[in-house]
């Protein structure tokens, strides 16, 4: 939990464990959904890392921390507030400015509350005691998930439409007329984010382990 | 009459390679100018040696003493002078040996024979003429026989067996055996059935030796003994002791055959009994087979302990091709030979010389899930399945799915298409579970 | 001394010394060779475009193969398996589709699906469906570019079939259906057909439909390894028999098929398939190549025989399901990729974990029991 240290750490669990794959394997079939997703979910747990543990004071009561690295209920149900808040504040946003977008997206984007959770952040900041301290290792997984949504999106519409969408619409000859239609379907997205995961384990002081290999 | 009971698994049939002809007779191999005696010779601790250097021994003369329960005697197999005590590599491991070079006079070998009865001998004469005999399992087990023997009578043992059936594939020094020395390995079965109290006597041959069954019941009522005759299929491993009993009993194998009530003994051990207690002679010669594609004239021997194994190889032929390798035993279960110089010992049912290497000491490919080893396995283990978990490191769970139950014969091994060493790997398995449990 | 030098080369090996002569890259070669006359009979039907594709396909798994091992030091290529694979890509495509196609199914078959996971036996699933499974979802329009027959249509007859169904035909079985949706058969059929029916002793009935020869003979359009159904079934035989492949899987596989066929191919349920017409399904689309030599992979299937039953029962519900309502393909691909996904099941649950408890390794005795 001492701030510095873990973003790498938190960045790969977030990938490798293929945490908030839900959202990832719906939306990231264009490049600029990515985009979008990622800025989305950035925004929202940038936010909830600055005020959660502004909030944690005032809702926590002193006797209810338990003996494990657990927060509290209260502080749980807090945090789940804070970021239903944001992200409806972050829906209602992108309704205004890219309604076209805001469209596509649909329910995913009310889901990055869901996937704060699963990517256990919550449970961490929670544990938080300053917004300083909160703020780095949550900016690391933000920004790892932020890439990984681009890198997916990017990858997936590339191979399974042929085409890169970014403000304009971009067609990549040969590739267009006939693509790999099965990167744009889910199992496209657990095949890039299985190679993501796999290429994280070989850069250096990732915690690679082997695990007999055999079934 | 009988039944030939036939296990589901249990089906290797390796192939035929340069066999002895059936029904050849056994031939008498040259006796040794040197015998190099292996003092270990047996399960458990090596014989004391018993001869200085320079020394003079006789044929049949004690050069080892038992060492404890667990040892057997070692005898000279020729008359001559012991030149050294020293060192030789056998398949186990370096061994002491006692060099004997030959001179001097026979004392047995062609003199005429002396039998006496033993009828009226008491259980406890009959065990130490075996114990003094130095008579080991040669079925494999290379216990020390008069242990095997030594159960009271009416300790419950139901059925005495002579396991006629070859331990391996490719050898048939115990059908030729069987063919010339009959009447004395019924009279063997006899003198175990007396010492174990054994309500039933029983005879099982392989399926493939047709006329040992007729041979065997004609020579049963020559003596006027009541014995039966079982055949087994002509298959691997058919010749372990506890699919012989478990075809006897009509039961399914993989029970420990000490919970069985019955004993089985190989009747090369029988023929060896008969010849200490009757013919009061000690375990100084065996009969083996001489065998293997690179072999001229593959053979029977009768050969004493101590002969050079290159020199049976000569006394057939020699090879007709360069050996890869040379194994002690048989092709499934013996040990591959650093080179011919070692000793025949009292367990050596075999020698089987190989021009192709065969099997190398490694996997040659990954394991393809095939399944054949599942198959192949006579005591409805799962190779596979244990192999991954020791190579896991989890060779106690492993014992769990029962490992302990595997005999290493070696059939897992031989359906292996992707050549992975199961049998070494489950061995080493063994070993890692019986060294968590007491450490 | 001269001897000990001669000794010096014995080979150090534990037991046991003598080895099965069925060694791995034996039996995937083994396989591979059953099935070229299968697919010289497609290459000859269809002509050069079918050879092309096959041929791609083949050289893309090499490659593909030689680009994932090489690199890492290691040669795999002897082993046959990529070859296997390879050829059986190229035999489940239509012979008309691009040839950029058979390269991707093969690359992404050998790439993804074989050596991401650890290459030879780490794979779980076969890499030949999983290739093919991949261009079917994501080309499954150019998976449609059949070659036509001299004189016939660029549509196999299930697809006729289909068709003619949903067009509200109603004949007496499969053959009629076509017959009467005008689907156009070979003139070596009609000659064959014709000579039976003149032949036949009239009361056996109405004689042959149209047609028949061609389904059971495999001159029909198809993809281009699986049309020949005697070929690839006298092949398939002859590796069962040598237990090569294990007869368990197909038998299972096509007879559960047949049944499901029977039973529920009627209008009760919906008429997904045509009812009485058990053959004609059976010989349609790739559900024999599939059966004999994809889903017998030794690898993608289970370990021990009650195992492979199962596995079969469930390949032979899934093609019938994805064959009814499923849209990828003729459903056998995509039925082995998934069976492929339930064979770690099937062994959790069949694979005796304590082998002995139940008695499996009971003689059977003759009556009477021993002696």
């Amino acid at each position: 939990m001492n701030g510095a240290g873990s973003p790498s750490r938190h960045e790969r669990r977030a990938i490798v464990l293929v945490l908030g794959a839900g959202p990832a394997a719906a939306v990231s079939t264009r490049l600029v959904d990515g985009v979008v997703m990622a800025i989305a979910t950035f925004v929202v747990l940038a936010g909830v890392s600055l005020l959660l543990p502004l909030v944690r004071r005032g809702i926590q009561r002193d006797d209810a921390v338990g003996p494990g690295p657990t927060a509290p209920p209260a502080v749980l149900w807090g945090a789940l507030l804070i970021s239903s808040c944001l992200t409806a504040l972050v829906e209602l946003a992108l309704n205004a400015l890219m309604p076209a977008e805001s469209a596509r997206l649909g329910i995913y984007v009310p889901l990055i509350a869901v996937s704060m959770l699963t990517m256990g952040r919550v449970d961490e900041l929670a544990l938080c005691p300053s917004p300083a301290r909160a703020l780095a290792p949550t900016l690391g997984v933000g920004a790892a998930y932020a890439a990984l949504l681009v890198i997916v999106a990017l990858a997936r519409e590339v191979l399974g439409s042929g085409t890169i969408t970014l403000g304009r619409t971009t067609s990549l000859g040969i590739l267009a007329d006939d693509p790999a239609r099965a990167f744009g379907l889910a199992a496209g997205a657990l095949i890039c984010l299985g190679y993501l995961a796999a290429a994280l384990r070989l850069l250096p002081g990732s915690r690679a382990r082997s695990d007999g290999g055999e079934r | 009459m009988k039944g030939t009971p036939l296990f589901p698994r249990a089906d290797i049939v390796p192939p035929d390679e340069n066999l002895v002809p059936r029904g050849a007779p056994i031939v008498n191999a040259a006796v040794p100018s040197t015998a190099v005696i292996p003092l270990l010779q047996h399960e458990g601790p090596p014989a004391r040696c018993v001869v200085r250097p320079g020394e003079h021994v006789r044929e049949g003369m004690v050069i080892g003493k038992a060492d404890g329960p667990l040892s057997a005697n070692v005898h000279s197999s020729i008359p001559g002078t012991v030149r050294e005590i020293l060192p030789v590599e056998m398949p186990g491991g370096s061994v002491d040996a006692v060099v004997i070079d030959l001179g001097g006079e026979f004392d047995r070998s062609g003199r005429p024979r002396v039998s006496r009865t033993w009828e009226a001998l008491s259980r406890l004469d009959l065990l130490s003429r075996v114990q003094a005999a130095g008579i080991v399992g040669l079925g494999g087990s290379l216990l020390p026989t008069h242990l095997k023997l030594a159960t009271a009578p009416g300790a419950g043992v139901e059925v005495c067996v002579a396991n006629g059936v070859d331990c391996e594939p490719s050898l048939s020094a115990d059908n030729a055996l069987m063919r010339e020395k009959g009447a004395e390995i019924a009279e063997g079965l006899r003198i175990c059935g007396r010492l174990l109290g054994a309500r039933r006597l029983v005879i099982a041959v392989s399926e493939e030796e047709d006329d040992l069954p007729g041979m065997f019941e004609r020579v049963f009522r020559a003596k006027d003994m009541a014995c039966d005759v079982v055949v087994l299929p002509a298959r691997y491993p058919y010749g372990h002791e506890q699919l012989v009993m478990a075809a006897v009993n009509g039961s399914a194998p993989g029970v420990e055959p000490g919970a069985t009530p019955g004993k089985v003994l190989n009747v090369a051990t029988l023929h060896a009994i008969y010849e200490a207690v009757v013919l009061d002679r000690p375990m100084i010669e065996r009969v083996l087979t001489v065998t293997g594609d690179a072999v001229a004239q593959p053979r029977n021997l009768k050969v004493r302990v101590g002969t050079r194994v290159g020199d049976l190889f000569d006394e057939c032929g020699g090879f007709t091709r360069p050996p890869a390798r040379v194994v002690l035993g048989g092709p499934m279960r013996g040990s591959a030979l650093p080179s011919l110089e070692a000793p025949v010992t009292k367990g050596t049912a075999g020698v089987v010389a190989l021009s192709r290497a065969g099997a190398g000491p490694c996997a040659a490919y990954p394991c393809i899930r095939c399944g054949l080893c599942v198959e192949a396995c006579p005591w409805g283990l799962v190779p596979v399945r244990l192999y991954k978990l020791i190579r896991q490191g989890r060779a106690g769970h492993a014992e769990s799915e029962g490992l302990s139950r595997c005999t290493e014969c070696g059939c897992c091994a031989f359906a292996c298409p992707s050549n992975i060493p199961l049998v070494t790997e489950l061995r080493a398995g063994k070993r890692a579970a019986a060294e968590a449990k007491h450490g | 001394m001269a001897e000990r030098s001669r000794e010096a080369r014995l080979l150090q090996a534990p037991a046991p010394h003598s080895r099965t002569s069925l060694s791995t890259p034996v039996l995937a070669w083994i396989v591979a060779a059953s099935l070229v006359p299968a697919l010289a009979w497609g290459i000859a039907l269809f002509g050069l475009p079918a050879a092309l594709v096959c041929g791609t396909a083949l050289v893309a798994a090499v490659l593909a193969e030689a680009l994932t091992t090489i690199p890492f030091g290691r040669f795999t290529l002897a082993d046959g398996s990529a070859v296997l694979t390879g050829l059986l890509v190229g035999m489940f495509m239509p012979a008309g589709v691009p040839l950029g196609i058979p390269a991707a199914a093969s690359f992404f078959g050998l790439v993804v699906v074989k050596q991401t996971f650890g290459g030879l036996g780490r794979n779980w699933m076969n890499p030949a469906v999983g290739g093919v499974l991949f261009a079917l979802v994501s080309w499954s329009v150019s998976m449609t570019h059949w070659v036509a027959l001299p004189g016939g249509l660029a549509v196999p007859p299930l697809e006729s079939l289909r068709a003619a169904l949903a067009a509200g035909t109603s004949a007496g079985g499969p053959l009629s259906a076509l017959n009467a949706g005008g689907y156009v058969f070979s003139a070596v059929d009609a000659a064959v057909v014709g000579w039976v029916n003149a032949h036949l002793p009239s009361f056996l009935g109405a004689g042959l439909q149209r047609g028949t020869f061609d389904v059971l003979v495999g001159i029909v359009v198809g993809p281009t390894g699986a049309v020949s159904a005697p070929l690839l079934a006298a092949g398939a035989v002859l590796l069962a028999s040598r237990g090569i492949i294990r007869w368990e899987i197909p038998v299972a596989y096509l007879g559960v098929f047949v049944i499901l066929v029977l039973l529920l191919g009627g209008p009760a349920a919906g008429r997904p398939l045509h009812p009485g017409g058990a053959l004609f399904q059976l010989l349609s689309g790739s559900l024999i190549l599939g059966a004999f030599y994809a889903a017998t992979d030794p690898v993608t299937s289970p370990l021990v025989r009650t195992g492979r039953w199962a596995y079969g029962v469930a390949l032979g519900a899934l093609t019938f399901l994805l064959r009814s309502f499923g849209s990828v393909g003729d459903g056998v691909v995509a039925s082995i990729a998934l069976g492929n996904t339930l064979v770690p099941l099937i062994d959790r649950a069949t694979v005796p974990s304590r082998p002995g408890a139940r008695g499996r390794a009971r003689p059977e005795l003759p009556p009477g029991g021993a002696a």
